[in-house]
């Protein structure tokens, strides 16, 4: 094996309003041959202002110093005529949004082709014959339909292999792969890795990973570099950083990583008990279709139906879990379960009550009772309302004759209750960070006490470190105020830690659903034993394995 | 096929606009007070009996209505009001030709202008050029070339004494120069900013990145990936820009004295020739929802997510 | 009023920054000021003839510091009289028309489906129309009042903004504030007026800014035509046509209104394009597509 890659003393400076900022501070890394190197770390650790530095693409106040030398050849202060004779050649790039990384205005025939143009002098006719090679070593059906498309009519998951694909065109010696992954669903993702991994194989290849997602590390990487804030914390080989990690930072990392674990086999606290509980939210054959706009007069209409005759219940004191991937219509039941998106039939009963049924002040009586936490913290709170305007909103509506003094009182308990203290009370959302902002909205939630609390993908959005303690508060808060909880989240691990019964849902219907030990350990159906294993978890070794399992069963 | 029956079916999309267009300005025209067919003041027996003949006024009004649209189509604007030997279909001819002229030379010249100046700002980003260009870019928008064409004249003709002040003289080069730049310098600002704008935008893109990974060079990626995107805010704009034109020419015609039909539109709204006044407003207003809906094709054609999703 | 309060700041700051647009307010704001004062400082009014000074140059010596039209009226009073009427157009017409978008827009997009698409059309409809050749023909047919030229400039310029307002409507009530108000039990009126109408200043302020000028133009336009403010008032648009026709004898008679005009038009421009570029949320699609 020899050096492919050799970076030594790398920092890249950002200048910025007459500050410089060091987003990378003498970094110092190899990579060998036929080598995959993880660069994992949280936003803003630089690990992305690394490769970008090394590919000449930091935006135009950045600049890098140091060597990093490729094949031999130094990269840094390269011109850019030396340079693209190497990047899209020898390196080539892959970046998180393939939307937006693809070039909408053009044909995916006319993208790929303009590689070869530029580094090859191929005939016209070789280089369509060639794409269509590559296309199909991607694993894309009909490659010559597709050449003359465009990257909008794909999937998000084609058109990262489409990405893929362009990469290969020139059978580069390095693939840098930025966060790949990062937003795809996670079967999507499975597949993505493993066609990387494979091409990798296939064409020989080095590969770079940046990712934040230790799980991916442990799936892919063979060396693995550490970072934080723009420095390395620690690199070795995929096992010793895995096992016996040296530096404080990494071992916080895989703490954080391993807490809320699939695959953990310990079985968490749970808080039913076996005896008969009031049901409090039952669905009955729902059913909830979205009537699109028709493209031409005569056409006919193009019905999305969301929700697919789905019947369930959550009974009184569970945590219900409801995952599924996007699109899965997990997020438009939970709308649906709060009356903010109407039934097209069946029947959904709240309370007792059919939502179906119920007069504006009966619904006002429900929602009393049902309350909800949604994703995106930042919009979820309105930007031009304090956080005591926001709090004292549901006081106002459902409580009009309060007095000053007890609303008061308990906003500032209220806020108390999520951790933070009433000097908070005057900010604006925009003043708060987005673990700040999640807790003011899930105090919003608790105000007017309510039984039920659905959090809607409520902690996806956030950092890895933080939405561990926004679990923790949920938690606390579920089993000091008896809270019933619906718990809907993509993130399998998520659900498997917080909840007792789980419900799995694709394409707006319920695959299967059961207590999750049963569910996450004896899934029934193929679809559910797919979307564990899917998961990636951060231990290098159980991902051999399963790796192994998936090449095998093909 | 499918391109063929988009096309018809944009065209008779606007349809019931040309109609609304029709039917507005014939019942602004009819319900004017002291109008053209309000007979509080008296007329000789004679004329009244004329102007009843040649407007149907017997009729009831929607079928007056029916009888103009008729008119319309075969190209039948009416008799003029004011100038009792022509109809208004005549005026048209002896008019548009001099405007069309003028226009076309003002959107060419804004039109090219205003994106290689934009282009170029944007390219340089940030620079000097690029302050000095938006900055005479505003300065573009914000002088009306009813100010800018007097301004113009002052330096050019009375001060340098370079050229001509007015006049059409057949539509000399020299006579047209003036007039052409006054009525483009507005547009040109304008499609410069927003060439400018949109060009930075394309060019922060991620696919833009992804291109420079490939290791295209600026030129390629310029040519392959950035025009196209950064010029369909500009072809979209062609709509509008034509109708700021067409206003515009009614106060450059007059005050160059070019006998064009935005001229016999002033002189007729002054002299209250309505019958001119309302075929000008139809006239203009047909041309300016045509170009509006070939733009619009046009953009059908360009922009590949409308095309694929028609 | 903290909310109302918080985004004044916030325009108040993104102005405080921008150099430009800071000079141009002041600049507005010195104009204003001698716009209203200005008169009362010279010996002449608007309509008097000034027998001796004929069509006069400048001069700091007989008081006629813009010397006087071809009237000998005195140029500094009906420049200072014109740009009244040109502000107050300005500002008066561009409240017709950001009141008829907004509640338009708002509507629309708050109403949604079939309604918005409806409304939605209905203004595509009217874009096509020639609009400034209508409001010629009501002038010319239902006479030349100032308060027509307000309200035939409103009507023609609510477009825009009723476009702007209902993207930003259908944006704001997509947001999961909205839906937690929702459930919060908030009523529609409520959520209308405390969460959605707020977070839609920021976009009406911008495009006050950037209406101002447009028909302050519109209405020049019209009087430099002849067919807007009528003698003996008078503003900048029909001073520059008086001032045209004479440009070769005596060219301050053009330069001075052509100056004020010009400058106003320039201020808020930048004004405008200040406050877009920090208030405006970057979401100006097109129409109903």
């Amino acid at each position: 094996m020899t050096e492919l890659l050799l970076a030594e003393k790398l920092n890249v400076n950002f200048r910025s309003r007459g500050e410089t900022i060091h987003a990378v501070k003498d970094l110092s890394f190899n990579l060998r041959d036929d080598e995959v190197l993880g660069i994992v770390g949280e936003s803003g650790s630089g690990k992305s202002q690394t490769v970008l530095s090394i590919m000449g693409l930091l935006e135009s106040n950045g600049a890098a110093s140091g060597s990093a030398t490729f094949a031999n050849k130094e990269l840094i202060g390269l011109s850019p005529s030396e340079l693209n004779k190497i990047r899209g050649n020898e390196i080539a790039m892959i970046f998180q949004d393939p939307m937006s990384s693809l070039n909408p205005y053009i044909t995916i025939g006319k993208q790929m082709s303009g590689v070869l143009k530029r580094h090859t002098k191929m005939t016209n006719k070789e280089i369509k014959q060639k794409c269509i090679e590559m296309l199909h070593a991607v694993g894309i059906n009909k490659p010559e339909e597709r050449l003359g498309g465009y990257s909008f009519e794909l999937s998000g998951g084609m058109r990262q292999r489409v990405m893929i694909a362009s990469a290969l065109l020139t059978n580069p010696k390095l693939l840098i792969a930025d966060e790949p992954t990062t937003a795809l669903d996670v079967t999507v993702q499975e597949k993505i890795l493993d066609l990387i991994l494979d091409v990798k194989d296939r064409f020989k290849m080095s590969v770079i990973m940046i990712t934040h997602d230790l799980g991916v590390v442990a799936r892919t990487c063979d060396q693995v570099l550490v970072m934080k804030n723009g420095e390395l914390q620690e690199s070795g080989d995929i096992e010793s950083i895995f096992y016996s990690p040296k530096a404080d930072y990494t071992k916080e990392l895989l703490k954080k990583s391993k807490e809320i674990n699939l695959d953990d086999q310990q079985k968490y606290t749970q808080t039913q008990d076996a005896s008969i509980k009031n049901c409090l939210v039952r669905s009955t054959k729902a059913k909830v279709c979205f009537f699109l706009p028709k493209k031409t007069l005569f056409a006919e209409e193009n019905v999305l139906t969301a929700v697919n005759e789905i019947s369930m219940e959550t009974l009184d004191g569970e945590v219900l879990g409801i995952v599924g991937e996007s699109g899965s219509g997990k997020s438009t039941l939970a709308k649906t379960i709060l009356g903010l998106q109407k039934l097209t039939s069946g029947q959904i009963e709240v309370f007792g009550e059919r939502l179906s049924e119920v007069n504006k002040k009966e619904l006002k009586e429900i929602r009393k009772k049902m309350q909800v936490v949604f994703q995106d913290p930042f919009s979820s709170l309105n930007p031009r309302m304090t956080v005591f305007e926001i709090l004292k909103e549901p006081l106002d509506s459902f409580f009009p004759s309060m007095t000053k003094e007890s609303v008061q009182k308990d906003i500032e308990g209220g806020l108390t209750e999520v951790g933070l203290t009433p000097e908070y009370l005057g900010r604006y959302p925009h003043e708060l960070s987005g673990g700040q902002c999640q807790r003011v909205a899930i105090a919003r939630a608790l105000m007017p006490k309510p039984q039920l609390l659905i959090c809607d993908e409520a902690v996806s959005a956030l950092d890895a470190s933080i939405r561990g303690e926004i679990i923790e508060l949920l938690l606390k808060i579920k089993s000091e105020k008896k809270l019933t909880m619906i718990f809907i989240a993509h993130d399998l691990a998520v659900v498997r830690k917080i909840c007792d019964r789980v419900i799995v849902m694709q394409s707006g219907k319920v695959v299967e659903q059961g207590p999750t030990e049963k569910v996450f350990f004896e899934p029934e159906k193929e679809y559910t034993a797919n979307l564990l294993s899917a998961v990636p978890t951060p231990d290098p070794k159980k991902e051999k394995e399963k790796h192994i399992k998936r090449t095998q069963t093909q | 096929m499918s391109n063929f029956r988009f096309v018809i079916g944009r065209f008779l999309g606007a349809i019931p606009t040309l109609l609304i267009l029709i039917c507005l300005a014939f019942l602004l025209v009819k319900s004017a007070p002291g109008g053209p067919f309000d007979f509080e003041r008296s007329l000789p027996e004679e004329v009244e009996a004329n102007l009843r003949a040649a407007y149907n006024l017997d009729d009831p009004v929607y079928l007056q209505l029916f009888k103009y649209i008729g008119d319309l189509m075969q190209g039948d604007f009416g008799p003029s009001f004011q100038y009792r030997d022509y109809t208004v279909t005549e005026l048209i001819s002896t008019g548009f030709p001099v405007s069309l002229r003028l226009g076309v030379a003002a959107i060419l010249l804004a039109l090219i202008f205003g994106s290689l100046i934009g282009s170029i700002a944007a390219l340089n980003q940030n620079s000097k050029l690029d302050y000095g260009v938006m900055f005479f870019g505003m300065i573009g928008i914000s002088i009306p070339n009813f100010v800018m064409a007097p301004l113009l004249v002052l330096f050019f003709s009375i001060g340098l004494r370079a050229l001509p002040a007015g006049g059409y003289n057949g539509g000399d080069f020299y006579h047209m120069i003036l007039p052409v730049v006054s009525l483009a310098l507005p547009q040109m600002a304008y499609i410069a900013r927003l060439t400018r704008g949109s060009m930075i935008e394309v060019l922060s893109s991620n696919f833009v990145r992804t291109a420079k990974a490939q290791g295209l060079p600026v030129r390629t990626i310029l040519l392959a990936h950035v025009l196209k995107p950064a010029f369909l805010p500009v072809v979209s704009y062609l709509g509008p820009a034509t109708a700021a034109i067409i206003t515009g020419s009614v106060v450059v015609e007059q005050i160059f004295g070019l006998p064009g039909l935005g001229r016999y539109f002033v002189q007729g709204a002054l002299n209250r020739d309505y019958t001119l006044v309302m075929g000008v407003v139809v006239f203009y207003g047909c041309l300016i929802i045509l170009f509006n809906l070939i733009v619009d094709t046009l953009y059908g054609f360009i922009d590949p997510k409308i095309k694929q999703n028609r | 009023m903290k909310k109302t309060n918080s985004l004044l700041n916030d325009a108040w700051t993104a102005l405080s920054k921008n150099k430009a647009a800071l000079i141009s307010a002041t600049t507005m704001a010195m104009m204003v000021l001698m716009v209203l004062v200005g008169p009362a400082f010279s010996p002449y009014t608007i309509d008097e003839t000034d027998w001796y000074k004929i069509a006069a140059a400048p001069s700091f010596f007989d008081g006629h510091i813009f010397g006087t039209d071809d009237l000998g009226r005195d140029l500094f009073v009906r420049t200072m009289y014109g740009g009244r009427i040109s502000l107050m157009v300005g500002l008066v017409a561009t409240l017709v028309s950001v009141t008829i978008g907004v509640t338009y827009g708002a509507v629309a997009g708050f109403m949604g489906g079939r309604i918005d698409a409806l409304m939605m059309r209905f203004v595509d409809v009217l874009y096509a129309m020639p609009f400034l050749f209508f409001v010629i023909l009501l002038m010319v047919f239902f006479g030349r009042s100032i308060f027509l030229i307000f309200v035939a400039i409103g009507a023609v310029n609510w477009l825009d903004i009723a476009r702007i307002v209902r993207g930003q409507t259908l944006n704001i009530k997509g947001k999961e504030f909205v839906d937690a108000a929702r459930t919060g039990g908030v009523s529609t009126i409520k959520i209308i007026m405390k969460h959605v109408v707020p977070n839609l200043l920021g976009v009406v302020v911008v495009y006050v800014a950037l209406t101002v000028p447009q028909v302050i133009l519109v209405e020049s336009f019209l009087s430099f035509l002849g067919l807007g403010v009528q003698e003996p008032m008078t503003s900048w648009g029909a001073l520059v046509n008086q001032g045209a026709r004479q440009m070769e004898s005596s060219p301050w008679m053009l330069l001075f209104p052509a100056v004020f005009l010009a400058t106003t038009l320039f201020c808020f421009n930048f004004i405008g394009d200040g406050l877009r570029d920090a208030l405006d949320p970057k979401d100006r699609t097109r129409g109903n597509d």
